[in-house]
């Protein structure tokens, strides 16, 4: 008696969250992916970003588009597993992450680098570390350019295939994040394993689960 | 203990100040005698007028010092559990006075000097910091190196109690570092135990720490408590972890290629304006050879640096 009141809760909350997705629009998932930066802007202001605020800056905008990337890799095997489906917002994580991406870049070139260009060529072409990093942002320009319905409807079958570099480029970034510091780094290799497993779960065909 | 560290009349010399001259014009300290006996027309020299000394906020909240963490904020977070008194420091090798010596007994023998030395590290920044402390050459003086030493080989503190990151494989620890004996005998070579006058905060290596100014930082070793005098090249720590990007030399040199980072400019971190904000805007300055204190490289002479890294 307890056992089936309880099944039906839970069910219940279940399908409370699944109507309240359906009801979300696309502007509300672009306006929360904007929330860790308006977290960054408080941060600077109110001098949290402690002596070095522009390399908080760079390292919390890379960090914040791999964690965007992680979740739109995580849409699949969510709604499988609970039935709670975002995967028409599947665009709205792309592309915010890929806006993060271009802030990030910028603030390489801007405030770091400060456009010193022989340091710019240098670091793209002989500091694996950058490289790597740049090849992901590089792969992800023709996602980005085709994230539109014009586009899927222009490429059509090639579409998909075409959105499937999405894997070798977050792999890109993730190698980009552990080669940033003389050692390996704790958030990192976190970073990376949930990549990788992430990236695994593609090879196993994973049924839909309709225990809820 | 040995009693060579016991004072006698002779050995006190009154404290002073010796700034590296060529960096007090670029520090603008003596701007303004300078300016009167001189007519400033290089650019370079006037561009160095901006960089300020680091504040001491500046100076004890951004530390490499692995022991404590990787992130830069981790020292000044975790550094208080450090055990600074007594503070015992092995002397050993090729030396005339060899044992076991309290760095309160080091410390009060040797003249006490301030220095502010720019302090470039390996990762592309860079900071201006008033050190005080000694030159290393006065306690080898008083140690007696022997002839047959050619380096000397410096260790941290090994406590993972106090230290937790050395529970860790990030580095084989202890950390170790080492000179070569004419680098450590060079008047620039010092033995920092102060910042600001004050003693050496614990983020910073307290109590005893090595500043040499025209290595990268990674070179001065922090919390220092083994000496050694010996004849084969010393083991150095990063060297060992990653001998392609740290060679044992590490001399600041914007022509050798560093995979990771670039090191023909570095960003000086902090004084460029009121709070955190300011610093935002941190400028790039172009790297010198030897990190600008050019009087070093007789001390190299005749040798391929792009070899010897």
């Amino acid at each position: 008696m307890y056992k089936a009141t309880k099944t039906v809760n839970i069910r219940s909350l279940f399908d409370l969250v699944r109507a309240s997705v359906r009801r979300l629009r696309s502007w509300h998932i672009y306006v929360s992916l904007l929330v860790p930066l308006l977290f960054l802007a408080y941060d600077l202001l109110s001098g949290q970003l402690g002596v070095d605020p522009m390399r908080s800056i760079e390292k919390s905008l890379g960090v914040t588009a791999i964690y965007i990337l992680i979740l739109t890799l995580c849409i699949t095997p969510f709604s499988l597993l609970t039935g709670i489906n975002f995967i028409r917002f599947r665009r709205a994580f792309g592309l915010m992450s890929f806006f993060y991406i271009v802030l990030h870049f910028s603030t390489w070139l801007l405030l770091d680098m400060q456009l010193r260009w022989v340091e710019i060529v240098e670091s793209l072409t002989r500091k694996p570390f950058i490289v790597f990093g740049m090849m992901g942002f590089l792969l992800l320009i023709p996602l980005a350019a085709t994230s539109n319905n014009y586009s899927m409807k222009r490429l059509g079958k090639y579409w998909p295939k075409l959105h499937k570099l999405i894997y070798a480029a977050i792999i890109l970034g993730g190698i980009h994040y552990l080669m940033m510091e003389k050692t390996l780094q704790n958030d990192a290799i976190i970073t990376f394993i949930i990549i990788i497993v992430l990236i695994s779960l593609r090879f196993f065909k994973i049924r839909k689960i309709n225990w809820l | 203990m040995k009693d060579i560290f016991k004072k006698t009349q002779n050995d006190i010399t009154p404290k002073h100040l010796f700034y590296n001259r060529r960096k007090i014009l670029k520090l603008g300290l003596a701007l303004t005698a300078y300016v009167a006996s001189n007519s400033i027309t290089s650019a370079f020299a006037q561009e160095m007028f901006d960089r300020k000394i680091n504040t001491l906020e500046e100076i004890t909240n951004y530390n490499n010092f692995y022991e404590f963490g990787i992130d830069k904020t981790d020292p000044a977070k975790h550094a208080h559990k450090l055990t600074t008194s007594p503070w015992p420091i092995e002397i050993s090798g090729l030396v005339d006075n060899p044992g076991v010596y309290d760095f309160s007994e080091i410390v009060r023998e040797m003249s006490i000097i301030q220095r502010t030395y720019s302090l470039r590290c390996v990762e592309g920044w860079s900071m201006l910091i008033p050190w005080n402390g000694f030159q290393l050459s006065e306690l080898l003086n008083k140690l007696g190196v022997r002839d047959e030493a050619r380096y000397v080989s410096f260790e941290t503190l090994f406590r993972p109690q106090e230290m937790h990151m050395q529970e860790t494989n990030i580095l084989n620890w202890p950390y170790r570092e080492g000179l070569r004996l004419d680098e450590a005998m060079h008047p620039l070579t010092i033995m920092a135990t102060g910042v600001y006058g004050e003693p050496l905060p614990k983020q910073n290596g307290a109590p005893l720490r090595l500043v040499v100014p025209w290595k990268y930082g990674f070179k001065s070793i922090k919390s220092i408590t083994r000496i050694s005098f010996q004849r084969e090249e010393p083991v150095s720590s990063w060297n060992q972890q990653n001998p392609a990007e740290y060679g044992f030399y590490s001399n600041v040199n914007p022509t050798v290629h560093h995979p990771r980072w670039s090191q023909a400019s570095e960003r000086y971190i902090g004084g460029e304006g009121e709070g955190y904000l300011g610093n935002l805007f941190t400028k790039r300055y172009d790297t010198e050879l030897f990190n600008g204190y050019e009087e070093v490289a007789p001390l190299y002479e005749g040798m391929d640096l792009s070899r010897y890294y």
